[in-house]
Formats: structure tokens, sequence, C-alpha cells
């Protein structure tokens, strides 16, 4: 456990240092706002696994779902040994066939 | 939805992913279309048999956005140690928008030069190093100089 776990409150009670006489919400909509700008700096790693459906050819990463992806990393298809193997990056999204849904 | 299991033996040799707009595409090779240009060894999206699915068949690795504070007691989700550029990040913005509530035109100089102040230690904190300083695995360990003789 880290020796010390930030909680909006702390951040708020260093604020009021400078600025007596900010509101919560005010410094809770803050702190969100330096976290988007933080998110496209910082590099916090993670994984999630979707269903592969058939004649699906795009897989959406919009902000509004329950996972917020800023930039793929790397993909993997599940093989017949139950191994999550890496498959390649197309660079040029070069494709016969246009989907549009 | 049926789910099946999944028959790819060598996925890395016939599947390959990219990126158009904020979708992830996925294409591969294997599997007949049935059309001229969706045989096989045609890039094509999967084809599973109608109504089929591998579950979890697909794994994303990425560079997630940290999770949104709800409320003010709730614990924030960065690494500790972006926690000062944090701090810095909100004390600068609180000043800048004090000084421009301030009738007072030297409040105001000395609350935008604390902002500033406060907003170039962010940059360097995140911006600069703050890849160097969170990766706790990788990175440099030791330099070694050139030699010069």
């Amino acid at each position: 456990m880290a020796a010390i776990e930030f909680t909006g409150k702390e951040i708020y009670s260093r604020v009021l240092q400078a600025v007596p006489d900010v509101s919560e919400n005010y410094v809770l909509n803050l702190i969100n706002e330096a976290l988007i700008d933080m998110g496209r700096y910082y590099s916090k790693y993670e994984y999630a696994k979707t269903d592969l459906i058939n004649d699906q050819l795009w897989y959406n990463l919009d902000d509004d779902r329950a996972i917020t992806v800023n930039k793929v990393m790397r993909c993997s298809i599940l093989n017949s040994d139950g191994e999550y193997i890496k498959i390649p990056r197309l660079t040029n999204a070069d494709l016969k066939i246009t989907h549009t849904d | 939805m049926a789910n099946i299991s999944s028959t790819y033996k060598n996925p890395e040799k016939t599947f390959v992913w990219f990126i158009e707009g904020d979708k992830v595409g996925i294409a591969t090779t294997e599997g007949d279309g049935s059309t001229s240009n969706t045989g096989k060894g045609e890039l094509k999206a999967v084809v599973l048999g109608s109504g089929n699915q591998i579950q979890n068949g697909l794994l994303i690795s990425y560079i997630a956005e940290p999770d949104k504070l709800t409320s003010i007691t709730g614990t924030i989700d960065i690494d500790n140690n972006l926690q000062p550029a944090l701090i810095d990040y909100v004390k600068a913005k609180a000043l800048m928008d004090a000084a421009a509530r301030t009738d007072n035109p030297n409040i105001a100089q000395i609350r935008m030069a604390s902002a500033q102040q406060c907003m170039l230690n962010y940059k360097e904190a995140v911006r600069r190093f703050g890849m160097k300083k969170n990766d706790k695995t990788g990175g440099t360990r030791a330099v070694v100089p050139a030699d010069m003789r």
C-alpha cells in the first residue's frame, strides 16, 4: 500500500491555501479536467477482452464505452489452444471490402 | 448469438488490426466469405457463420484515461508520483480564475504569477518528465559516457 493515497479532499485542502474561497465542486471539476489532460501523457496500461463477432469489421472505441481507450497498443486473437496471440498492425488500412456498420 | 470455440491455429499469420477514427478494425484472410472479394486469402471481417461469435476472442492492450473522480472524498486514479503535478494543475487554474475575479490589480498580478509558476511545474512534471518519472520497469538505468580518446 502506498504511503499516501490522495483523495479529492487532500487536493482541495491544498488549493484552499492558495485560493481560500473556492467550492469543493469547483475543485472536483478542475481535478477531472487535470485527469483528462494527464491522460494524454500519462501511461496507464490496461487490457480488455471483447467478443469476436461474425462479419463485424469494426469494434468501437468511443468515449462513452465502459472503457476509455486513448491509444491502442496491441491486439491479440484467441487461438484454438486458448492462447492470445498478438496480431500485426496493418499500417495502410488498405482493405478492398468497405464496411459501414 | 451462439458462442463457438476458436479454430484459429496461427492468428498472427492471418489476422491484422488497424485504426480508423475511433474504431479498431479486425480483418482476416481465414474463412470464405463466398464472394470473389471475400474468398480465402482476402482480407475481410471474420467469418464464423451467421449468428456466431467467439466469446472474449479479442484482447486489446491500450493506454487508458484515468477514471473520473465522482466525489471529493474519492481516491484519485493516478500514480502517486504524479499527485504533485495534479495539485499544481488545480492550483494554477484556481489561481487564474481568482485573478480574473479580483478588482485589485496588485492581487491579480500576484495570483497570475503564482498560477504561471504552478502551470510551469505541472508541464515539466507531466509533459517533459512524466513518462520517465512514472516508468517503474523500463527506462535508462545508467548512462555510459562516450569514449573521447
